[in-house]
């Protein structure tokens, strides 16, 4: 049943992509691209779920290691330690972070929902109305709301609701349109103001916990120092192997170092290094009548396997190097 | 969405055509030659050698997510394996991508279960690093050093990683063969690792390899794509030469090219 199943899954998913970049993006009606997001996110899912694979591998090659106490297990010790401190730290920061953008996320939806209506260009006075008594119930409710957003104080978050509840209701009678619509903006914009600035404080006050000192250490204290230390090895690396290489043991290993030295004295002309105004000329030449056009075959002749060989995988014509048979 | 044109439509039915046409003469019997690769060759001496100082074998495909490349690698491995288990010594894969990570485990348990020694394959030959290209590197040096590794295979993509990987072998003195599409990294691999397969070598090492009619025909059907892309090359000489006398008009081959499925089949004429 997998002999037939997988090949034909495999072929439907092929054709539909191959249909799907081949063709305009509407053929007699059907539209080719309707379906792509929903499987792009189907394939994205996939990929997430694959994650989960790699921390089983590592939980299992590590703690076996750790648990029979065999030859590496400090390593195994320290890999598996810092992978824990680091899935706690940073998803209780994450949390963290969410709680106090989620507290404000009815302030977000009222300020963009009356921010869209107010940018509408046919608003008469039952309009306009309708949403003045609709962002003045909504401020209500956010007033008497019992948990208040993160980064403000109960008493000033609650007076500042009232202020902009009487702002909005004492210039509705008597006023023109104009007036009312400009009042209605100013109240959404202070809102949207007084949303960031909670977050700004909230912000302020998540960095002043020992999570956020955690965090900062984990991350920007050990992970990216010891990844570019690990980067800066490659400048040590990369002498030697030029010194191995640049040894003149055969006649192309000299006409290499030769068009290595005419490559870098021509890159850098300047200073004690200038020798000739030919040479960055000489360079250029190498580069761009020697090295490229031997590259561009290696890109073709790559290109034109990996599509031979994506054409076998898609109408499975390959022994399956999964199969044992 | 990016959408092709009837153009590239005729060029992948004139590159994919040979491919298709040789892979079923081939599967009709028809013997196709293909050249020495001393690379290739020397996948054997190699695991030959590290069995015989008793030290185990290391792939890695670099930074190789799932493609057809990854297939390709996929082949090697699967010969790698084979022949390490037939001689009773292990390999280790370092993994950098969980995807990848899955597919290298089944081949792996498959190359064993052929050679019907299921029971030797310890699922912890297969190690996920991490996705960083630079936490992998310095894991991948661990391991090296760590398990002294005798030969080391570096198949696939590879990016800033990939003389610290190729020094790292060298400097447990390990034979070290190199296969890669990636043109930046050929000079590293040239100069640290014993062979290196470039381009195109390394989708052509599994049916070097394992001598299969459906890859070898493939092998001929890109050759022939190959004298195709030459035809445009001299092709495009030609027009471009043509329309700087003034014969023709120029940009000719790319209008040609660019010209879209609605223009050719769908478009109405606009009234003048």
């Amino acid at each position: 049943m997998m002999r037939i199943l997988v090949p034909f899954i495999t072929f439907i998913g092929g054709l539909y992509f191959f249909l799907e970049f081949m063709l305009p993006e509407e053929v007699g009606g059907f539209t080719f691209g309707y379906y792509h997001q929903e499987l792009s996110i189907s394939l994205a899912l996939i990929s997430s779920m694959a994650v989960g694979l790699g921390v089983i591998n590592l939980s299992y090659v590590h703690g076996r290691i750790l648990i029979r106490r065999a030859n590496g297990s400090l390593v195994s010790f320290f890999l598996l330690g810092s992978f824990l401190a680091t899935f706690v730290v940073l998803s209780f920061q994450w949390y963290y972070n969410e709680i106090s953008q989620g507290s404000w996320n009815s302030t977000l939806a009222l300020v963009n929902y009356t921010k869209g209506e107010t940018s509408k260009s046919d608003l008469g006075d039952l309009e306009v109305g309708a949403l003045e008594t609709k962002l003045e119930k909504n401020l209500e409710l956010l007033q008497v709301l019992k948990q208040v957003p993160s980064g403000v104080d109960e008493s000033e978050y609650r007076a500042h609701i009232v202020e902009l509840r009487n702002r909005l209701s004492a210039n509705r009678p008597n006023a023109d349109l104009a007036s009312r619509l400009d009042n209605l903006n100013k109240v959404v914009n202070e809102l949207a103001v007084f949303r960031l600035l909670g977050l700004t404080q909230a912000k302020k006050e998540a960095e002043s916990t020992l999570l956020s000192f955690a965090e900062r250490l984990i991350v920007h204290g050990l992970f990216f120092p010891l990844g570019l230390s690990m980067f800066s090895l490659l400048a040590f690396y990369i002498a030697y192997a030029a010194y191995r290489s640049f040894r003149v043991r055969s006649l192309e290993a000299a006409i290499m170092m030769l068009a290595a030295l005419v490559v870098m004295l021509g890159q850098v002309p300047q200073g004690v290094l200038y020798l000739s105004s030919d040479l960055p000329m000489l360079r250029l030449w190498l580069m761009e009548y020697l090295s490229t056009p031997a590259f561009r075959a290696i890109y073709f002749s790559s290109a034109i396997a990996g599509l031979s060989l994506a054409v076998r995988m898609w109408l499975s014509l390959d022994k399956n190097p999964f199969s044992s048979k | 969405l990016e959408h092709s044109t009837p153009g590239v439509f005729i060029l992948i039915i004139l590159f994919v055509g040979p491919v298709l046409w040789f892979v079923f003469k081939a599967r009709r019997g028809q013997v196709f030659f293909l050249r020495r690769v001393r690379g290739i060759d020397e996948i054997d001496a190699a695991i030959g050698r590290a069995v015989e100082e008793g030290r185990p074998v290391s792939f890695s495909t670099g930074t190789t997510d799932v493609s057809p490349l990854l297939y390709a690698c996929l082949g090697i491995l699967h010969y790698v394996t084979e022949k390490a288990s037939k001689l009773r010594s292990s390999v280790i894969v370092p993994a950098r991508d969980p995807e990848s990570l899955a597919l290298i485990d089944a081949t792996m348990q498959s190359a064993y279960q052929k050679m019907g020694r299921l029971a030797a394959y310890d699922p912890a030959q297969v190690r996920f690093l991490s996705s960083d290209q630079l936490a992998y590197a310095s894991g991948y040096q661990g391991i090296t050093h760590r398990e002294n590794t005798g030969a080391a295979f570096l198949f696939g993509s590879f990016a800033a990683e990939s003389l610290i990987l190729a020094e790292a072998g060298q400097q447990v003195g390990a034979m070290q063969i190199a296969g890669t599409t990636s043109s930046e990294q050929i000079p590293f691999f040239v100069t640290s690792c014993d062979y290196t397969l470039i381009g195109e070598e390394l989708y052509a090492a599994s049916a070097y390899l394992t001598k299969d009619p459906t890859q070898l025909g493939s092998m001929r059907g890109q050759d022939i794509a190959k004298l195709v892309i030459l035809a445009l090359i001299f092709l495009g000489v030609v027009l471009e030469s043509l329309s700087a006398y003034g014969v023709i008009e120029s940009q000719t081959l790319e209008t040609l090219m660019s010209s879209t499925w609605d223009s050719l089949f769908f478009s109405k004429e606009v009234p003048s």
